[in-house]
């Protein structure tokens, strides 16, 4: 995700969620058994990419 | 040979089934697809481990769900009674505004829709087992209620990209799925047919190649609008699942 590095004007890391740090849902369907709300096993980032004009609606 | 006379009237009518069929979730054929909503006996996976470390026993309990059965009266899945119902008005509205009479194939009732949505899911998650447990545990969890309800009241999201007739929230304006024939439930296709305009929020399933796919689009739209018209605004939110270390 490194990457996101190379276009600052354009993209970001809004927020970072480490594992365990959130509590994700499980779907509403179920194949065989019903899944319970798990805690997130991987690292999330929440990136926004965006131009100006959304920059500054959301500023 | 059977050259008994006697109980023929009944062996015309008997129905032989040769499949196994699980009496606690299947039905008996009715040769059409059908959604009963039910009481459902079910096994809750016991995930977490208790004070001595050992897995907990899996507990049993009774729910209502929405069964849906294919042609042979077997449970292809279930859905809560929520989604169910989300699936039912997205079905209707996108009935109303004429998008059924353009689909190919043609629409069928209700029922076989969603059993059809349900046999793709399925594919896509025994397909997913091919690429990694990681891929496979994110997909089979949602982003987080309260992350979905605040993005429009606090960052003007009206749009969900990479979403599924299974998992799009109906407070959003619109979504967008990667299967053609979810646009039977409201879904728009394609999303990389045109720019990103607005605010749209994706969680994307974990793949490197969609993600930059999905990124390098934001990125093109964002820089056209900005040639375009001065005052358009794009804007992409994405949660999404890191490597550690990249």
């Amino acid at each position: 995700m490194t990457w996101i590095n190379d276009y600052p004007e354009h993209a970001c890391v809004l927020a970072k969620f480490f594992a365990d740090s959130m509590l994700l849902n499980p779907t509403e369907v179920w194949l065989d058994s019903p899944t319970q709300p798990q805690h997130n096993k991987y690292k999330v980032q929440l990136i926004v990419v965006w131009n100006n004009q959304g920059k500054q609606a959301l500023v | 040979m059977w050259d008994s006379s006697r109980g023929q009237n009944i062996r015309d009518k008997a129905i032989f089934i040769t499949d196994t069929v699980n009496p606690q979730a299947d039905i008996p054929p009715t040769w059409k697809c059908e959604i009963w909503v039910r009481d459902v006996d079910l096994l809750k996976p016991g995930y977490n481990k208790d004070s001595e470390g050992e897995p907990k026993i899996p507990e049993h309990i009774t729910c209502q769900a929405a069964c849906a059965y294919d042609i042979y009266g077997k449970c292809t899945g279930m859905l809560s009674l929520e989604r169910l119902n989300i699936l039912l008005h997205a079905y209707n509205q996108s009935e109303r505004i004429g998008l059924h009479s353009t689909t190919q194939p043609p629409v069928q009732d209700t029922a076989t829709e969603i059993v059809g949505l349900l046999q793709m899911y399925k594919l896509q998650m025994s397909s997913l087992n091919n690429i990694g447990k990681k891929a496979k545990d994110s997909n089979m969890y949602c982003t987080p209620r309260h992350i979905m309800t605040s993005l429009p009241k606090r960052a003007l999201v009206t749009k969900q990209k990479f979403a599924s007739p299974l998992d799009f929230d109906p407070s959003y304006q619109a979504y967008w799925s990667e299967n053609t024939g979810d646009t039977v439930f409201g879904a728009s296709t394609n999303a990389f047919d045109t720019k990103f305009t607005g605010f749209s929020f994706c969680h994307p399933n974990y793949c490197d190649y969609l993600l930059h796919s999905l990124v390098g689009h934001a990125l093109q739209s964002t820089n056209s609008l900005k040639k375009l018209q001065q005052h358009s605004y794009s804007s992409l939110i994405g949660l999404v699942g890191v490597r550690t270390g990249t």
